[in-house]
């Protein structure tokens, strides 16, 4: 155990005060801080803000309503025209986007001639013209009647089977296991990566012939492992520290964030499925770094393998607009995916209770398997080099 | 010429060689275009047909539960089967049947609700993006029960326009100046604006890493030593970068070709509309690709020379990355906006202008003086980093232990002006 433990310290010791290790810590938040920047500098770039143009034939659209519209200085202008040719030249002249023409029985077709030189008229000034047009509906409705109308429901979802609830009000607390998720799994990715490092490159430089001299091959792998696990729980504690910080600072700007709640639920599932999602990944990068011959092959073949553990992230359309599709509940059982699927799904709502314990069971299954089959391995190729070990090898190694 | 030419062919032949070069040739692109064509169909089977029209309800979704406290639903609308909603006296009734598996979800409407505005659902299993038979949900998908409330506080007509003021399906576009461009299919044009990006990142860093591997393996195996004594640092450094640029554009035919051939075959077993590259579109692409690879490749080899082993020199890598992240997180944006700002600084910045410039070749119409300035830009920034490499890539720094840090690229960069 004494051995387990030095080597456990030493890998947590040398990981953590490692350059690219710390730059790494850094660059997530930031980079996700630069993802949103520049979000929203796209979407204010691509904002086109000429005014946005209408002719009513069906007498129903008032414009001193648009200055009652929310926020009605920062919105798009809308001008009103008496006839198509007024309009027409105010198009061919720049001065509006696009125009509408309402026709006389608009109210009973809902049909619209939209006007404009190449390209269709923004996103933007659309919705600013549907909002004033809504606006003109319900203009002769009481004034509460208006705003219910206007505003619709807010519908608050309670989930009776996890007791969960959601809301368009909450919206943050739906995000967060979102964010959450892809937090959690960079970090398992990276301190995989740094396993696969960490056994490739001793067997390069053939320190791991003088570490046998002192240590068993599971007390090697077993240290290493810990160590690992250690950096990549300091690495995401740092992550919930910055985030809850962030979220602090920020609620006071974004309101939405004031009814961010800690998820309880969902750190709990997903504790539970990422310790032995991480023993599976690093089993799997054990075996690899043993059985190459040095860090290149190992790299080359850890990316293909990667990709079975990230390939939910490629399906993600799928996964919004239809949660319950065979291909997700596929990758909600299959072990290298599990942990991703359910972690995403957890956020869109609820996972059946069957498909988390069978998936969970599965995992544990293959992680126990891939730990068992990659002490074997790395004790095969552990003083073999040279040659790296192909299939073959490393299913006779497997089977003893 | 004759060395040049040697270590050409030796680099082509040592890349073609490897397996995980075919593997990110035939393989690679095949899954990537696979898993966009699968969302794409399940994205195009799930979208609602036409919020134009008044609203239905999905064949299988389940009956919903209704429990009125306000009174305020006196009429279904008539596009809506009469049998949707099932009504309870109280939200105990409603609870017993929700246990019971009589109904999936049911709908409570508070006797405040006009002043309050709050609904409150409850649901068996709730989903927050809705399958096919989900019914209400958090956003009040499909705007069923904000049509089903407005009707009957307002009546038929306001209720349908509120939906949808400006339906798409009721409304005659006219342009006025039409652009030249044929028809495509706006979501065949997606998918190529989501994979265009994504294949010019992984040719033109991975065609730069080999190149970078390559030089970084001959250091470390002292191959480097004996390789000088008959090649001069230049021809070397020539004969690589000309290697993996034929090499690159082997793999940009081949993914080009099978790129053409499965939108078309995938089109017409969609049963959507085509989509044809623009004429001209394989020109330019490779013209950006060849400079493009040129420009990353000078980068990358400079960093080979200097660094000890590939994972000193990939830390250059990032550099690289970053002008193509936009690209392709953004790809869309050149969809809906192939002219607006952001799409034309991409395709201007020589460093994100081969993969940005022919991202919006794909989906639009440039016009010529933005690709003619954009390749101009390139090549010229391309000779500028191949003559630095130049100077980086001598015995000194081949034959040299050091290790790679910024602060020696920097005592280079330095030294060599």
């Amino acid at each position: 155990m004494r051995n387990l433990w030095l080597i456990a310290k030493h890998e947590y010791l040398n990981t953590v005060t490692r350059r690219g290790f710390l730059l790494l810590l850094a660059a997530v938040p930031l980079g996700i801080v630069a993802l949103v920047g520049m979000g929203i500098f796209v979407e204010s770039m691509s904002r086109d803000t000429t005014p946005i143009g209408y002719v009513d034939q069906a007498g129903f659209l008032d414009a001193r309503l648009h200055a009652t519209l929310p926020d009605a200085a920062e919105r798009i202008q809308i001008r009103s025209f008496v006839d198509e040719e007024a309009a027409r030249a105010a198009l061919e002249q720049g001065q509006i986007q696009a125009y509408y023409v309402f026709p006389p029985d608009y109210l009973s077709s809902l049909q619209t001639e939209v006007y404009y030189l190449q390209d269709e008229p923004s996103g933007d000034a659309r919705q600013d013209l549907e909002e004033f047009v809504r606006v003109n509906l319900v203009s002769s409705y009481p004034a509460e009647v208006q705003e219910r109308l206007l505003e619709g429901p807010s519908v608050t979802v309670h989930d009776v089977a996890s007791n969960r609830t959601f809301s368009e009000n909450e919206i943050a607390n739906i995000i967060l296991p979102f964010v959450a998720t892809f937090l959690f799994f960079f970090a398992t990715m990276s301190s995989a990566g740094y396993m696969l490092g960490v056994v490739a490159s001793e067997k390069e430089n053939r320190t791991v012939e003088v570490m046998m001299t002192s240590v068993t091959p599971e007390q090697l792998i077993g240290g290493k492992t810990l160590g690992l696990l250690a950096a990549s729980l300091s690495q995401l504690a740092a992550y919930l520290v910055v985030g809850i910080i962030g979220v602090r600072v920020a609620a006071a700007y974004v309101p939405e964030l004031q009814q961010i709640q800690m998820p309880w639920g969902y750190l709990g599932v997903m504790a539970l499925f990422f310790f032995p999602s991480y023993a599976l990944i690093t089993g799997v990068m054990v075996a690899l770094g043993a059985a190459v011959t040095n860090m290149e092959q190992g790299q080359q073949a850890a990316g293909l393998l990667n990709l079975l553990f990230v390939l939910p992230l490629f399906i993600l359309p799928v996964l919004f607009s239809n949660p319950g599709h065979p291909l997700i509940v596929a990758f909600t059982l299959f072990p290298t995916t599990s942990f991703l699927t359910i972690s995403l799904r957890w956020g869109l709502g609820t996972v059946p209770w069957w498909q988390i314990g069978l998936s969970w069971a599965l995992l544990v299954a293959t992680a126990t398997l891939s730990i068992w089959a990659a002490a074997r391995v790395f004790r095969a190729g552990m003083l073999r080099y040279g040659k790296p070990l192909n299939l073959k090898a490393v299913v006779a190694a497997v089977r003893g | 010429m004759r060395n040049i030419w040697l270590v050409i062919k030796h680099d082509i032949g040592a890349i073609m060689r490897q397996r995980s070069f075919w593997v990110m040739t035939l393989i690679m692109p095949l899954f990537l275009l696979g898993i966009n064509a699968l969302t794409f169909v399940e994205i195009a089977e799930e979208e609602i047909p036409g919020l134009g029209g008044e609203p239905t309800a999905p064949a299988e979704m389940p009956v919903i539960g209704l429990v009125d406290d306000a009174g305020l639903i006196a009429e279904i609308p008539e596009s809506l089967p009469s049998d949707l909603f099932v009504r309870f006296p109280d939200e105990a009734a409603a609870h017993n049947a929700l246990a019971a598996g009589d109904i999936e979800q049911f709908v409570h409407i508070p006797a405040d609700y006009v002043a309050t505005g709050q609904i409150d659902v409850y649901d068996r299993a709730f989903q927050v993006t809705l399958g096919d038979t989900a019914a209400i949900g958090m956003g009040d998908g499909g705007g069923l029960l904000s049509y089903l409330l407005a009707y009957n506080l307002a009546d038929p007509q306001v209720a349908l326009a509120l939906r949808d003021p400006m339906p798409s399906s009721q409304s005659d576009l006219h342009a006025l100046q039409p652009a030249e461009a044929g028809e495509q299919n706006e979501a065949l044009a997606m998918v190529v604006a989501n994979v265009v990006p994504l294949v010019y990142y992984f040719l033109l860093l991975m065609g730069s890493s080999y190149l970078m591997r390559s030089v970084v393996s001959e250091k470390e195996n002292r191959t480097a030593e004996v390789l000088l004594v008959s090649l001069d640092p230049r021809q070397m450094m020539i004969g690589k970068i000309v290697a993996m640029s034929v090499v690159t554009v082997i793999q940009v035919a081949v993914w080009m070709v099978g790129g053409v051939f499965f939108l078309d075959r995938g089109a017409s077993l969609l049963d959507v509309g085509s989509f044809a590259f623009p004429p001209g579109f394989l020109v330019w692409a490779i013209l950006f690709l060849v400079l493009g690879y040129l420009l990353f490749s000078s980068i990358m080899v400079a960093a080979g020379a200097l660094a000890n082993n590939a994972r000193e020199g990939g830390q250059v890598t990032w550099l690289l990355i970053i002008p193509l992240m936009p690209t392709l997180m953004f790809g869309s944006t050149f969809v809906e906006q192939p002219h607006g700002t952001l799409a034309l600084v991409l395709s201007l910045f020589p460093f994100s202008a081969p993969s940005a410039m022919v991202t919006r070749l794909a989906v639009a119409d440039v016009p010529i003086w933005q690709i003619l300035v954009s390749l101009g830009g390139l090549a010229v920034t391309a000779y500028a980093f191949i003559l630095l490499a130049g100077r980086f890539f001598r015995a000194g720094n081949l034959l040299s232990q050091q290790a790679f840090s910024w602060r020696r690229l920097a005592t280079e960069w330095r030294g060599s002006e």
